[in-house]
This record gives structure tokens, sequence and C-alpha cells, in this order.
């Protein structure tokens, strides 16, 4: 099928899985080239672990993440991906431990943003739904230990094991929430769904903002306790993190489970064609309500673990941004499939760490701090330029790409 | 009985800025099928370029106070051309390779846009809202407890106006015409021969012309710019256009003064705080119970 | 007795009176032809049938159950299936998945099993798999099984969405004009698949047609319908000699040298 116009080229210029397939078939051809191909794969976690020990010295932990994202990306798209998702999760474990307080706060926000990431992509990746207010049920879980557990409102539960009853207590909760803001909603297509939800997310946030009886206002929750596993408290953020890398596998393991199961058949066929899949026995309200209500517990999940690490959460901290995020990893990193969204969690929550103080000084250009005040301006670039480039996502799972792709051939002449 | 007029006032002079962005909401809506995330953000851009111009001319010139009609026309006609510019660049690189492309992707492209445009002038601002310079008069009406500003009555009055333009303009014109016609059924109007990828960017320039407009006149009633000003009523101004019927040209002008009041009357029910709220549960509730709005017809779009 | 029963059923569309009056009875286990020119409401009255419109006025009842007005998956769940004039099949999943939600009623994966993929779900997935395998090779697509519906060929299509109707395991199979664009090789397949499904699957079948030579030649009774209302029913035979269907289809020549053959 060829396609024409300038944006194409462009397109399949920078299609980095071209430059790989097409690099490794020459390597491969090679005899020392063979060799690395089939010896190689064993060589690289323990290479990795070495990198990623001395790097940071040598050339500074942010350098050594930009190259490890990159490295692992192609990793990924390699056939082997679960390879490249044991490289992952090696290197996940072991980095925190070569950071300083600072850059584990951030681990542990990718690590947040990737399980959030997971639950969106249920609701969006999965059953099609877009969701712009998924901060809603973050804040429902957040709010729910806070609440509980703070000394000043409930505190009557023994603190050391709460963590572990709320956490499914909040997750039951934020499904809750997830179906009752799904009622309204099931009718709605695709445009009007997305700013219905962002509406209801708002209105939760007002709502945590105003009921001062409830939930003290804008003046926040403090004093949360920290959980204890066994004897032992976890409360840096170290610990938490491994929580919240915990909740990710676990969450990443069941929601695609379901996935290559009846229900996830029946998200996949109300995506194609809503209508037709009922006709075909598929009670599409049960199963978007499903949808929701899985991306909300997990959502939920991730509230708690939020407010456990934070020890104080405010309204201010449940705003729209949040769902944009995550929203915008999901789509960048690849709807529809766990991979991508941890490459997007990387990417998005990461890099502008990463490059916090980057800056850009050329000709007349001169622009300081390019991570940290110019964030969201790339941000914005980024989500157009994908969405032009490569709508389907860095990662997307082979269904995301075979639909995209189809999509573009619909229309032969893209670039007018 | 004094403080329901008052309201009323507020009602309507605000709900004219929300008809006229909803009117661009539902103009692109009719022709793209789609919502432009980003039409608040042409508001707030019409908003600074009339801060800049008004500025300039108060920084460089004695024009603010010896010609005040014409410094303000020209800030008016400028905001309109930056917007107009802005949308027609959107159109061009953001929406019209996605035309084909599955309905997430105009969306989010739309979201990105918003996302742009509010943080770089959030950094051309350095997060600070820029103050008008005070060119109309900041002298009011004043009746018993019931006040009215001037430059207020100038809000309403050129909202109507504008209304009043677009309206002719669809209906009237040979553009509006095509607009109608590409909206209704966009491969029959192009095979009757019209230029669908003219008529849509004629739609946007439309559309965005009356919200930088609006920009320039509500950034001198409020008296300043600020990046994130475009973001809510943009959400609202959508509501509006969703409650009289999304692609419904009057549908959008009814819809913007309904919530204008709604939201005024509602204030003095639930207090200020829950204003936002107020535009979302009504879109909920129109989007449950009506989801074709006032003026839209029944849609029995399942076969 | 009619396993399908349509009573004085009416549908209204703003003004437009798509189907008047209209009432039928289908008995089990035969081929029904439902025919008349375009316009004729022939594809409402599939509409409500199968619940894509609930009708203005009347009823349907099915096997003693009255389904008018119930949601799309119950009238599925009633045993109720159906193709489409335009092939609406979900162009990116291969033929089998297409087939496999097909099937949805008859598994029982939920959530919680789909997690913990207990045997019995694994044993439920591999049965629903080998009868979608079997479904297809029933409509003529072995060995097609892991293609995109989207690439394939056009009669393919047509016949993978009749497998994915057959999945549902439906006692009444409603094809709406299954030999659409098909050429008179194709045409002579598909009479002896739907003849098939009577035969062999015991199944019920209605169809809407315009190739008069598929409605004499696998039809055992016709229903006419034109501007929405009822004009003739009967067997092929007698229809084909009715005045009115004639007059209606105003080429008259057509119906009795075509429905010769």
């Amino acid at each position: 099928m060829k396609r024409g116009g300038s944006l194409s080229s462009l397109r399949r210029a920078l299609d980095p899985g071209r430059y790989w397939s097409r690099g490794a078939e020459q390597l491969r051809r090679t005899a020392a080239g063979a060799a690395v191909a089939r010896f190689g794969q064993y060589a690289v976690l323990p290479l990795l672990a070495i990198a990623g020990g001395l790097g940071p010295s040598y050339f500074g932990i942010r350098w050594t993440f930009a190259i490890l994202v990159i490295v692992m990306y192609a990793l990924l798209r390699s056939r082997s991906g679960l390879f490249g998702l044991v490289v992952l999760g090696a290197m996940l474990v072991y980095l925190p431990h070569q950071m300083d307080t600072f850059e584990r706060g951030i681990m542990f926000d990718i690590a947040l943003y990737a399980l959030l990431g997971i639950g969106l992509n249920v609701v969006v990746g999965y059953a099609g739904l877009l969701d712009l207010g998924y901060v809603a049920f973050f804040a429902s879980g957040a709010y729910l230990y806070a609440l509980i557990s703070a000394p000043q409102f409930g505190g009557g539960f023994d603190i050391g094991t709460s963590f572990w009853i709320v956490l499914p207590m909040a997750m039951v909760l934020a499904a809750l929430v997830g179906i009752a803001l799904g009622v309204p909603v099931l009718r709605l297509r695709g445009d009007y769904l997305a700013i219905v939800t962002l509406g209801f997310g708002e209105i939760i946030r007002i709502m945590i903002n105003n009921e001062d009886g409830v939930t003290n206002g804008p003046v926040g929750v403090f004093a949360i306790p920290k959980p204890h596993f066994g004897s032992t408290e976890l409360s840096g953020p170290v610990e938490l993190y491994f929580v919240v890398l915990a909740g990710c596998f676990v969450a990443a393991f069941a929601a695609e489970r379901i996935r290559d199961s009846r229900v996830g058949r029946a998200w996949e066929a109300i995506r194609e064609d809503e209508d037709v899949a009922a006709s075909m026995g598929v009670n599409t309200t049960a199963y978007k309500l499903m949808a929701f209500a899985i991306g909300a517990a997990i959502g939920g999940g991730g509230g708690v673990m939020y407010s456990a690490k934070q020890s104080a959460v405010f309204p201010s901290d449940f705003n729209l941004d949040v769902s944009i995020n995550v929203l915008a990893l999901v789509i960048i990193g690849g709807m529809g499939n766990v991979r991508g969204v941890i490459l997007g969690a990387m990417l998005l929550i990461g890099l502008p760490e990463v490059l916090r103080d980057f800056s850009i000084d050329v000709a007349f250009i001169h622009l300081d701090n390019l991570g940290a005040d110019y964030r969201l301006v790339i941000f914005g670039a980024a989500l157009v330029a994908v969405m032009i480039l490569r709508p389907e996502g860095l990662l997307p799972s082979r269904r995301r790409a075979a639909e995209f792709e189809h999509a573009d051939a619909l229309d032969p002449e893209l670039a007018t | 009985m004094q403080e329901w007029i008052q309201l009323f006032i507020d009602g309507i002079t605000i709900g004219g800025v929300y008809a006229v962005i909803a009117l661009g909401y539902t103009l692109v809506y009719g022709v793209l099928r789609m919502i432009n995330f980003a039409h608040g953000e042409l508001f707030m851009m019409g908003a600074f370029t009339g801060y800049y111009t008004l500025n300039g001319f108060e920084k460089h010139s004695g024009l603010n106070d010896s010609v005040p009609v014409l410094t303000i026309a020209v800030a008016i006609v400028l905001g309109m051309v930056v917007a107009v510019t802005l949308a027609l660049v959107m159109e061009r690189i953001a929406y019209r390779p996605l035309r084909r492309a599955p309905r997430l992707a105009p969306l989010i492209s739309a979201i990105g846009v918003s996302i742009l445009l509010r943080n770089i002038m959030l950094r051309a601002t350095n997060a600070q809202g820029k103050v008008y310079p005070q060119v109309f008069p900041r002298t009011a009406i004043e009746v018993g407890e019931i006040r009215l500003l001037y430059v207020q009555i100038f809000l309403i009055v050129l909202s109507f106006v504008f209304l009043g333009l677009l309206y002719l303009f669809i209906q009237r014109t040979k553009a509006g015409v095509a607009i109608r016609a590409v909206a209704e059924d966009r491969d029959t109007a192009s095979l009757m021969g019209i230029n669908v990828d003219r008529t849509i960017m004629t739609t946007f320039a439309a559309g965005a012309a009356l919200a930088g407009a609006a920009g320039v006149v509500y950034g001198m009633f409020v008296t300043t710019a600020t990046s994130g000003m475009g973001f809510i009523p943009g959400i609202k101004a959508f509501t509006a256009a969703v409650l009289g019927g999304i692609g419904s040209v009057p549908g959008a002008m009814a819809g913007g003064y309904f919530l204008g009041i709604s939201e005024a009357i509602s204030t003095k029910f639930f207090g200020a705080q829950y204003k936002d709220v107020v535009a979302f549960v009504l879109l909920v509730a129109v989007l449950i119970f009506r989801p074709w709005g006032l003026f839209g017809k029944r849609e029995d779009k399942r076969a | 007795m009619a396993i399908l029963s349509v009573r004085h059923v009416s549908r209204a569309f703003e003004g437009l009176i798509a189907l008047n009056d209209v009432s039928m009875e289908i008995e089990p286990q035969t081929i029904v032809g439902v025919i008349g020119p375009n316009g004729a409401g022939k594809t409402t009255l599939f509409n409500l049938l199968t619940g894509f419109y609930r009708p203005t006025s009347g009823e349907i009842w099915f096997e003693d159950k009255r389904v008018d007005g119930l949601p799309l998956h119950r009238i599925a769940a009633a045993g109720i299936s159906r193709t489409f004039q335009n092939i609406r099949l979900f162009s990116n999943m291969t033929a089998i998945e297409n087939v496999l939600v097909g099937s949805h009623l008859h598994l029982s994966t939920n959530i919680a099993t789909a997690i913990l993929r207990l045997p019995f779900t694994i044993q439920q997935e591999k049965r629903a798999v080998q009868s979608a395998v079997e479904t297809l090779r029933f409509v003529g697509l072995a060995g097609r099984e892991n293609e995109l519906a989207r690439n394939l060929a056009y009669g393919e299509q047509r016949r993978l969405e009749i497998a994915r109707a057959l999945a549902v395991r439906p006692r009444l199979l409603l094809l709406d004009e299954p030999t659409a664009g098909m050429n008179p090789g194709e045409s002579i397949d598909m009479m002896r698949l739907i003849r098939g499904l009577r035969d062999d699957l015991k199944m019920t079948v209605v169809l809407i047609e315009h190739q008069m030579r598929v409605v004499m030649g696998v039809c055992e009774y016709i229903t006419v319908l034109d501007h929405g209302e009822k004009i003739s029913e009967g067997r092929p035979e007698d229809v084909q000699k009715d005045q009115r269907v004639i007059e209606a289809y105003l080429g008259t020549g057509a119906l009795l040298s075509e429905g010769a053959s």
C-alpha cells in the first residue's frame, strides 16, 4: 500500500522501528553479529546493572536514566517484549538504591503514574471510553485513606494495619464512584464523553474543596500515617515505591488477563461497533460499567498509596492536570497495552525531571530550565505531534497499530 | 427585586460572552463533527492581544486618551486578526491531517493545542496577569442597588451585534450557505462544487473572529488577562452549545444566555463557589435527558 | 404454531411512515423472503425485529415472548440474530474473534474468573474456539480463521457475518441482502448455505433479497412490502403472478422473466 505526501514520508522517517530492524538485520549477517544476537540477550541484564551502577557516577544519574529509557524502548519493541519487561523490572528494582531522596521521589511519581496509566488504559485503551476525569477515582481513594486514618478524623483503627484494610476498601469505593460516574455517560459518544467526564472530575474536586465539614476543605488533611508491613514502617519514598511497583505488577497482570478473555473481546467489539456488539448478545451497559469500575478501582488504589506517601493531601492536588497527564502518557506511550503505559510514564513524568535544568542556547533562542518551566509547553506540542505523526503511540499493541494503519489506508493523501 | 435585576444583568453579560464563544464550537462541530477543545484559548489570546495593543498605545502615544474609540477599535480588530490567524494555523497543522483518523486523535490533538497555548502564554507572562490600561471609562449607571458599568453595556451590546452579524453571515451569504451545506452533508456538498477545505477554514475563521473580539472586550471588562482565562469559559461555552443543540446557531446563542443567567441565579442559592459546577451539572442533565438540546432534532441513529 | 408473530406493527419517523400496520406469521424451520422495491420498509422491518428500533405501535412476539422494545442484547439472548445490509463486521478483529464475540452469550467468563484463569475457564475457552472453527468451516471459511476481517474478500465477509450470527445459536436468523454484490456463482453457493441453515441447523431464516432468482429458488414463503405496507404474501409462484406485486415493481418483465428460472 503506497502512501504519498510529505507527511507520510516524515512519519516513516521518524519510525524508530525501521532503523532498529534494518540495523539489526545488517548486524545479524556478520558472524559476530549473529553471536551477539544469540547470546547477547543474556549479557544485557548484567551490563545494564553495571551501567546502572557505574553510570551515575560517570554520566550523572540523569543521562544514565535518559539512555536507559532509549535502550528500554528498543528492547521492548523487539519480539521478545517479555525480555524487555524483565530488564525493565530489574532496572526498576535496582535503580532507586542509587538515587538521592529527590530522585527517589521522582521514581515514586513515575511508578504511581504508571499505575494510574494501567487503570486508565482499561477504560480508554481496552473499552475505548475517553475519560478525562480519571483524577476523580484517584481522589476518592486518597481521601478515603486520609480521612480514615488521620488522627483528626478517624484514627480509631489500629494505624499499623489500616493501610492494608483501607486499600481494598478504597478500591471498592472507587469502583462504586466509577459506576456512578459511568451510568450517566453510557449513551455518550467520544467527544461528549470526554467533556462530561472532565466535568465530573472538576465537580469532585470542587466538592472536596467546599465540603469543609466532611473533607476539611482547602486546608487539606494532615498527619496521615505510614503503612506497616509486618513490623517495619514503610516510611520513605523507596519503600512505598516498592508498594506501588507491586501494585503495578498486580494491576497489569489482572488487566492483561481480563483483556485476553471474553470480557476483553466484548470491550473490543464495543469499541468497533457498539450496536452490533449488543445485537450479538453483549450487554454493552454492563461491560462499559465494568471497564469504569476496574479502571476506577486501580485509580483508587493508587490514591491510597499517594496519601500514604504524602502524609498530607489537599483538594488542589487532584486537578485536571493529573487526568490529562495520565491520559497523555497512555496515549503517547501506546494505547491498549501495559508496556506502552510504562514507557509513557517514564517519558512524560521522568524525562522532564531529568531534563529539569536543561537549557537551549541556539542562535537567538535562549531557554533555561527546559524541564521545569517549559514542561507543559513541550507536553502540549508533543501531544499534537504524536497525534499527527504516530497516533497509535510509541508502543501500541498490535491491534491498535492495525487500527491506525487502517485509518491511514482510507485516506491516501493525508498531507494536502 | 433589585438583587434579581442585578443577577439578570450579570447573567446576560457573561451569557453574551458564552454565546459568542459557543458559536465557534457549534460551527466547527457542525462541519467537522469535532469539538475544538482549544477554542477557549482563542478567546484568551484575543484578550492578550487587546492588552498588548492598548498597552502599546498607552506606553508609546497618548492615543488612548485622545481617541479611545479608535484605539479600542484597533484593539478589537487586532484581537480578531490574531485569533483568526491562530485558528487557521491550528486547523491546518493540528486538525486537517487527522480528518480521517479515529475519533480520538483530533480530540487529543485539540487538547494538546489547548495545553500548548495556555502554557506558552503562561511562560510569556511569567504567570502574572496583565492588567489593562484603563481606556474605557470605568463609570457606571447606578439605580438603587443595581450597578451597570458602561463597559459592561458595551460588552452586552457588542455580543448582540456580533451574534446578529454571524447569523446574517450564516443565513444570507454564499459562504454561510456553504458552511451549512458542509455541515449537513460533506460529501454531497463537495460534489456540488463547494470547496470543502476552504469552507472549513472559513468556519474556523468566523468562530475565531468572534471569540477574539469577545476576548478583547471581556478583557477590558474584567481588566486583567491571564493565561487560564479561556479554559473554563471555553468548557462552559461548549456546554451552552450543547444546551441549545450542538450544530444549531440559534441554539448556541440561546444556550449561552440561558447558561449565563442560570449561573448568575445559582450564586444566590448555592453561593459563588459552586458557580462552575452549575455548567457541568446542566451539561450532564442535558446529555442524559435531552441530548439534542433545546433546538436540536431528535436523532435515532442506531441502525 | 408460528415462531415469529408480527402484529400490526407500524413505525413512523417524524411524520414519515416507514411501516404501516404490517402483520406476518412465520412458521418454524422455514425460509421466508421479504421483498419489495427500494424504500419499501424491508430493512426497517428487520431493525424492528432485532431491536434497533421500537415500533410506534403494534407488537412482535417470538416463541411466546414479547420482544419488541427489548434491549438489543436481550433479543439476541431470546434467540434472534442477524446480518446487515452493509456488512458490519468488527473489521480490526480476526475472523475467529468475530465469531467468538457471537458466542458471547454461551460463555460465562467474568472479571474474576478471567483473572484467575482456572482450568474450567480455559476449557470453556478451548471449546468455544473449537466451535468457532467448526462454524467457520460450515460457512466455507476454513483456514481463514486468523485473517483480519477487513482483509477478507467481499463474499468471505458476507459469510463471516453469517458465521458470527450463527455463533449466537439463534433459532431465528435474519439475513439482510445476503447476496448483494455477488455474481451468479457466489449467489448459488449462498443459496446452498441458506438451505443448509434450515436443513442441518434447524433454523428459521428470514431474508431480504433483491435477486429474484435467489428468492424464487430458496424461499418457501414470501412477503411483499411496498411503501411500508404489506401488499402480498404467499408461495413464490403465487406472489409472482400477483397483479399488485407486478405493478409495485413496475418492471413487469423483470419479475416474470427472472422468476422463471
